[in-house]
């Protein structure tokens, strides 16, 4: 039966896995380091416009905290959407009902998170923040987008929906800026209102796990393997944009697996592969699917040199199959495991607890939270006439931004790819990180951004 | 060589599974008549009970001491629940009811088990018995677990074969399902065997989802699914011979694993996907029916409300006022809700001339409904509502072409071979149509300086196009050609007796549906703006379709007005639900439990509402002259439900003692009357015993 829109639920938090924007080399040498092992990403200059003078207020990990009371001479004012004197409303769109666990699962949490912490600190300029939430159920983000825009908020933040795509015209019509935790889909990632902590541009492609393991196992990646399946169009198009991505880097993808959405199985393709000599398997598919695979490829003696996975496999469900041992796993974020090692992860998950919520947090929830953090820099910078003009004015001026330390350093404002990246690695059934080795560090350098030719751009089009 | 062997070692092991989720399905269909859609839904429950008995995450008991209280204890018990609740109402209620309570069934147990064990919150997951271990054929291992769910496939047929056939309560369970009162006349108590059916089935609904779980992984949706695709292999063995279940799953096994190995070179609409489907509609038609054992000689006697033009016309002009005052009293998502509500109701009423007049059982609106709206999206993109035209030729060929291979299936065939097609159009139709499924934009129409883009406008013109059909369908249902259609559902072989063509009137009645239902899908996705595959999926996706028909079937399918109701009720749910938190989960799983609820009232609630209504005036008159009845089961209050409730579950014991009761006239009415009621009989000897008395 019908199972489409569940499995897409998930294939799609890939493109998590390549997110960013491109710096500078200049940039990139003060911030996270190039080659070799990073300078540790909490010595990193942390919030732009943040902490000009030493911060001396609260703190965000290394960025001064965004919220607070109203300075001195702070006259607010009223402005026509969302703003009123003492509050601020802003909504988050995430997918949350059903029968089905959904990639986004945390998101709305990371957000009330966000919101309760940001006012217990005196809300954005004194202006408390008022959360509305939307339920996008998979399959429903234009009703809930179209909702959104109907309660006259300020902005959308810390959203994603598997299919987002669906709302990006809508909101560029009501004309609501959109400070999203992550875009799935090439048309919410082009449309001209959306800007995000880590910007996923349809252009290029994230290749630095690809190079490292490249690097580490030059024999196996001429033997490589992907398994997606072409009846989940996006997590298709997102193992071709890799297959492209990554072939240009030296990947030969000898075998290319088509499956089901869902499957009892995966001993005949893990045979297949095993047939055809592969020696290196990466898969764009739901997680559980993923562990099934690794289930029976281990079943069928198929232990391939290097398995890597992308960013939304850093989920307990891999833990649990005794053949996932020794796979890789791409991160964009800080892993929570480094929570004692990363004041802003601390504060993260502190706040996350707070919520008393029973959804476990994802890597998606802390850019949800990056997405509110900046979404607050940028209003607290526009002052007094908070409006969605000065707001957006000022989400482009940020061009350096990594959460406090949440996650590597990017350029939210021009919406670029940052070649950054982060592998753990599952080892005794437990994620642990496998390189750069210096706990709260990224490897970045430019040649971790290969592009793509003939990229989809539908939303650049919409006119906002 | 090599390829061969994989094929049927793989082969064989998914047709292990399959057997073994059919088998409970055969087993309750023999033994009750009943075919439990919910089947693989329970099976989703009882592994999830194993799991929370079981798992080191949850309650850690010992794997023998859970598997004892699942499938002992837990299962059972469930079964006869169902058994009282349920399934002993359905013995005599109409085939739609029959085939749409049991869908309630799944999808309440789908969102119960949603709201116990969150699927965002619940990381469960069950290993594989023997985790790790297997053996070798040539060099493909076959884990011990999969050896074990063959095992247990080959066990269940027989032991199964042996109880139906070699035992007396096997004998008898298959008696009642072949006729009841002759079963009961000769000594079986319908009641009891149907108890015992319906605990056997949940058992071994929970062996397969204890087996299979660990295999497929433990969530609400994909368990659920896999025994749907198990209906192929059930229906080789006509629902009746396990053996020949078996082999349908060896098929179905065999075939997926061919099918994936030579993919590439397959036409795209062929994949693993669609096989069971493709093999389900296959088998449908292929296989004889026994139509004396599909509810052959239960006609439908559902009440058929016949409102006059005039009463037609009068609520057709209340609801287009209504429909111009909507806008200006909702806005934003209750607004939105009540729009689809509007498109919903028209793809809703094309199940009223189908089903609710013609007696034609279909589970496929919303894919006639899909089809319009793809149709739409390929000819006429901008709106043109010339587009119109051909989205009702394309639809009516649809729908004949459908109805055509079916003309011979009735009742569950006809649903599932419909439900059969609604799947192919996911599964193969729209994945090959790229611009489609890609959810496109769909503009409204607009002629000239007449535009209907605002969102007012169109909501007058949905409610002016779904009052134009019920019209239609009205004056349909009051001419020669509903008359026709009503004859073909009371008897199709007394029409055809007196020389109605009954394929042609099939064939008509499909094709009519289709058209409605594609117009209906061609105002959701202009509502909407935007509309792609998910909006017409059968189970999961923003309208979800299966919900839907059932709130139909609540609303009363045999009225306009029923298909109207019913359409509200699925919109308006998760609104409420958005609006009282506290109900939220109540709103969730309210589209099962409204289906649950036909067993007491068959006739939908539109209908239940007027009855109850003239009931009232009636009691009201009756009080007045003083001579007012009180019958206890019209009782209504906290106390009398609970009560009734009680009764329901733990039966008070028989007063009644058969050999107590003298024959012929000296018997008092009362006497028969229970007799009757003890023997499950509503008619018969002890009726014409009370009469010539």
């Amino acid at each position: 039966m019908r199972t489409r829109t569940v499995a897409v639920g998930c294939a799609l938090a890939l493109l998590a896995s390549g997110c960013g924007s491109r710096l500078s080399d200049d940039q990139l040498a003060a911030g996270a380091g190039t080659g070799g092992p990073g300078v540790p990403a909490t010595t990193a200059p942390g919030g732009g416009d943040g902490g000009e003078d030493g911060p001396t207020g609260p703190m965000f990990g290394t960025m001064a905290a965004p919220c607070g009371p109203a300075p001195e001479g702070f006259t607010p004012t009223a402005s026509e959407t969302g703003v009123s004197e003492t509050s601020i409303k802003i909504g988050v769109v995430s997918d949350r009902a059903g029968a089905v666990k959904t990639p986004t699962a945390s998101i709305e949490e990371s957000m009330q998170a966000f919101v309760a912490w940001c006012n217990d600190l005196g809300g954005i300029n004194g202006r408390t923040l008022e959360l509305a939430t939307y339920d996008s159920q998979l399959t429903n983000t234009l009703a809930a987008v179209q909702a959104a825009c109907n309660d006259g908020l300020l902005a959308i933040v810390g959203s994603g929906s598997v299919f987002d795509d669906l709302g990006a015209e809508p909101s560029v019509a009501c004309g609501l800026p959109d400070i999203a935790a992550y875009s799935a889909n090439a048309k919410k990632s082009t449309a001209p209102n959306v800007w995000a902590p880590l910007p996923n541009p349809p252009q290029d492609n994230a290749v630095g796990p690809a190079r490292h393991v490249a690097e580490l196992f030059p024999d196996a990646i001429i033997k490589a393997a992907i398994v997606s399946s072409s009846q989940v169009p996006t997590a298709w198009g997102q193992a071709e944009r890799i297959m492209e991505s990554w072939g240009a880097v030296g990947y030969d993808f000898v075998s290319v697996q088509d499956t089901g959405i869902f499957q009892e199985s995966y001993a005949a393709e893990a045979r297949e592969m095993k047939g055809a000599g592969v020696r290196f398997v990466t898969m764009v598919s739901e997680t559980g699917e993923g562990a099934k695979l690794l289930r029976d490829m281990r079943a069928q003696g198929f232990t391939p040199d290097a398995v890597i996975f992308g960013a939304q496999y850093y989920d307990a469900v891999l833990l649990t199959e005794p053949g996932a041992e020794g796979v890789f796993v791409e991160m964009n974020t800080i892993p929570f495991e480094e929570a004692d090692e990363v004041p802003a992860m601390r504060q993260y998950l502190d706040a996350y607890e707070a919520t008393g919520t029973g959804t476990a947090p994802t890597g998606l929830g802390v850019q949800a939270f990056s997405a509110g953090l900046l979404f607050a820099r940028a209003a607290s910078n526009a002052g007094a006439d908070l409006t969605r003009e000065t707001l957006v004015a000022e989400v482009q001026k940020i061009d350096e931004w990594d959460g406090g330390g949440l996650h590597f350093l990017t350029n939210p404002g021009s919406r670029e790819r940052t070649g950054c990246f982060l592998i753990m690695q599952i080892k005794d059934g437990a994620f642990e990180r496998y390189y750069p080795e210096e706990p709260g560090t990224f490897e970045c350098a430019d040649e971790n951004i290969a592009p793509i030719n003939d990229p989809d751009l539908d939303g650049s089009a919409f006119t906002w | 060589m090599d390829s061969v062997l994989t094929i049927l070692v793989f082969g064989l092991t998914a047709a292990a599974i399959y057997a073994v989720a059919a088998s409970g399905l055969v087993l309750t269909y023999t033994t009750s008549g009943i075919f439990n859609f919910a089947h693989g839904a329970i099976a989703m429950f009882c592994a999830y009970v194993y799991w929370q008995l079981s798992s080191p995450d949850a309650w850690g008991l010992p794997v023998p001491v859970a598997l004892v209280l699942t499938l002992v204890v837990f299962a059972p018990a469930l079964g006869l629940v169902i058994d009282r609740v349920l399934m002993r109402g359905l013995a005599q209620a109409p085939p739609t009811i029959r085939l749409v309570v049991p869908i309630g069934l799944l999808v309440a147990l789908i969102q119960l088990a949603s709201i116990i064990w969150p699927p965002n919150e619940v990381v469960a997951s069950l290993p594989e018995f023997f985790r790790g271990e297997s053996v070798h054929i040539g060099d493909i291992a076959v884990t011990y677990h999969q050896l074990i769910t063959m095992a247990v496939a080959v066990v269940v047929a027989i032991v199964l074969r042996v109880v139906l056939y070699r035992t007396r309560i096997g004998v008898a369970m298959r008696g009642v399902v072949d006729d009841r009162e002759l079963a009961a006349l000769n000594g079986a108590n319908p009641r009891r065997i149907s108890t015992i059916a319906w605990a056997l089935g949940c058992a071994l609904a929970g062996i397969a989802g204890v087996l299979v779980a660990p295999i497929l992984r433990l969530d609400q949706i994909q368990l659920t699914f896999l025994v749907i695709n198990a209906y192929a292999a059930a229906m080789v063995g006509r629902l009746r011979s396990l053996p020949l279940t078996a082999v349908g799953a060896l098929i179905l096994g065999l075939a997926r694993e061919t099918v994936r190995h030579f993919d590439s070179d397959l036409p795209d609409w062929i994949n693993v996907d669609s096989v069971p489907v493709i093999m389900l509609f296959v088998v449908l038609l292929v296989v004889p029916q026994q139509k004396a054992e599909l509810f052959g000689n239960r006609t439908d006697r559902t009440r058929m409300p016949r409102p006059s033009l005039t009463e037609a016309l009068l609520a057709s002009l209340g609801l287009v006022a209504v429909a111009v005052v909507i806008p200006m009293v909702m806005e934003g998502n209750v607004f939105n809700a009540v729009g689809s509500g509007f498109a919903i109701a028209v793809i809703a009423l094309s199940l009223v001339p189908l089903t609710g007049i013609a007696g034609q059982i279909s589970l496929a609106p919303f894919a006639f409904a899909g089809i319009g709206a793809m149709t739409m999206h390929l000819v006429a993109p901008g709106g043109s509502p010339a587009g119109l035209l051909v989205v009702a030729v394309v639809c009516a060929v649809v729908g004949a072409l459908v109805a055509l291979p079916t003309l011979r299936l009735r009742g569950l065939y006809l649903a599932l071979a419909t439900m059969a097609f609604a799947l192919f159009c996911e599964k193969a139709i729209y994945p090959n149509v790229e611009s489609f499924q890609a959810t496109p934009n769909f503009p409204r129409f607009g002629v000239g300086s007449l535009s209907l883009d605002s969102d007012g406008a169109y909501l007058v013109f949905m409610a002016v196009v779904f009052c134009l059909f019920g019209i239609g369908v009205t004056a349909l249902r009051r001419g020669a050609f509903g008359r026709r259609l009503q004859a073909m559902k009371d008897s199709p072989a007394g029409s055809a007796t007196i020389g109605l063509d009954v394929a042609r009137l099939k064939v008509e009645a499909f094709a009519l549906s289709a058209v409605i239902a594609g117009f209906g899908g061609v105002m959701l996705a202009q509502w909407r703006t935007q509309a792609g595959p998910t909006q017409f999926a059968l189970l999961e996706g923003a309208v979800p379709a299966l919900p839907t028909i059932l709130l139909a079937v609540v609303g009363g399918i045999a009225a306009v007005s029923g298909a109207f109701v019913g359409a509200m009720l699925i919109v308006m749910f998760p609104v409420i639900g958005d609006t009282y938190p506290f109900l939220k989960n109540l709103m969730i799983i309210a589209p099962g439990l409204a289906g649950i609820s036909l067993v007491a009232n068959p006739d939908g609630a539109v209908a239940q509402v007027v009855q109850q209504f003239n009931g009232s005036l009636e009691r009201r008159r009756q009080k007045r002259l003083g001579t007012l009845d009180i019958d206890d089961r019209q009782a209504t209050g906290p106390g009398a439900l609970a009560a009734r409730m009680r009764a329901l579950l733990i039966p008070p014991r028989s007063a009644v003692l058969p050999e107590e009761i003298p024959i012929g006239r000296g018997a008092t009415p009362e006497q028969l009357t229970s007799l009757d009621g003890e023997l499950g009989l509503r008619w018969g000897r002890c009726d014409a015993d009370t009469r010539s008395a």
